[in-house]
């Protein structure tokens, strides 16, 4: 028994039918952030681990393919990028000067807040990528040493913050404009936070869209000039 | 499918090998990005297959993260030592980068105001 689930059938099983439960839940909450598929999943493979008393460096071995393909559908993400180009065309300028602020500004922040708590070393580098895309802060954190769970952690919290109170704080600071309304989701909130984007407009979703592609480059070429 | 997964990992491949150069800040997945990026503006979009399979691949992106993820369990003694300044980090950073961002982008996005069909009071 205990060598059935030791194999790849098992956790890659395993980790396909916690995400189908996630995907179901999230429906079934009609879309509500905090059942975010990958949080079910997430939580659903440690409950599992936990109840067969399985040590984690096994499951993730065996679990390898579905990681690997993190890096296939990581260099995907250039299509929504490519489907966006004219609208980066058109707003480049302003894009480029918030990218270049808010960039710094975002990871700089949470691992200057963290910082001053008296954290150290691999926990601010895991901290540095919360506002990037999982996929990109997960290879990020591998490559600047971080912690990568933590990093996707901190991300999808992250995520689920801006989703659930970005729209209130826009309408409250009187922001309306699409562009700005879109970036600010999609730079801060990433993945999550375009999801939400695209129910508050399809315009602002589309900005949401590129500007989380262009913050995720942006901050991994310069985590990685910084830290390696 | 086949094709296009084909390609796509051929452009994951050329980003693993990019990596080994001295001094690349990029990691290979995202040079590869870059890469299939460069492939679709050239190609004027690239064919069918590797559109269709890329949509698969984006549409079930959270899948890829769980087994990465799940390693949550083996750091919970630093999120509880930290929980505090994880905590602050986390809420106030985020409060604070998005209102920048929001505010910075209205500001240089002023001469567009003629495009305003959506936006404010939608939520």
């Amino acid at each position: 028994m205990t060598d059935l689930l030791m194999t790849p059938h098992f956790a890659i099983t395993l980790t396909l039918v916690v995400y189908l439960a996630g995907l179901w839940l999230y429906r079934l909450s009609n879309g509500s952030s905090l059942f975010q598929p990958v949080v079910v999943g997430i939580v659903g493979v440690i409950a599992v681990l936990t109840v067969l008393d399985m040590d984690y460096e096994t499951y993730f071995g065996n679990a390898a393919i579905i990681h690997f393909l993190l890096g296939t559908a990581t260099v995907a993400l250039a299509l929504p990028l490519y489907r966006n180009l004219s609208l980066i065309r058109a707003n480049l300028g302003a894009l480029l000067i918030t990218l270049a602020i808010s960039g710094i500004v975002a990871a700089g922040l949470a691992v200057g807040i963290l910082w001053l708590t008296g954290a150290d070393g691999e926990l601010l580098r895991s901290m540095a990528t919360k506002s990037i895309t999982t996929p990109f802060a997960i290879s990020v954190s591998e490559q600047i040493g971080g912690y990568p769970a933590l990093a996707a952690t901190f991300v999808i919290v992250t995520g689920i913050l801006v989703a659930a109170f970005g729209s209130p704080i826009l309408n409250l600071m009187g922001v309306t404009h699409p562009a700005a309304r879109g970036c600010a989701m999609g730079m801060i909130g990433h993945g999550v936070g375009t999801a939400r984007a695209f129910e508050m407009g399809a315009r602002t979703g589309a900005f949401a869209a590129l500007s989380m592609s262009l913050m995720g480059l942006y901050t991994a070429l310069g985590l990685g000039v910084l830290l390696s | 499918m086949l094709r296009g997964l084909t390609l796509i990992l051929l452009f994951q491949f050329a980003g693993m090998a990019l990596e080994l150069v001295p001094g690349m800040p990029l990691p290979g997945a995202i040079s590869g990005m870059v890469l299939f990026f460069l492939y679709l503006v050239v190609t004027d979009g690239g064919g069918e297959a590797e559109q269709r399979t890329a949509e698969t691949l984006l549409r079930h992106l959270p899948l890829f993260f769980i087994p990465a993820g799940a390693g949550i369990i083996t750091l919970t003694a630093i999120l509880q030592q930290q929980a505090l300044g994880i905590f602050l980090a986390l809420t106030l950073g985020t409060l604070l980068a998005f209102i920048l961002t929001a505010w910075l982008m209205q500001r240089l996005s002023g001469g567009h105001r003629g495009k305003h069909n959506e936006g404010g009071g939608h939520d």
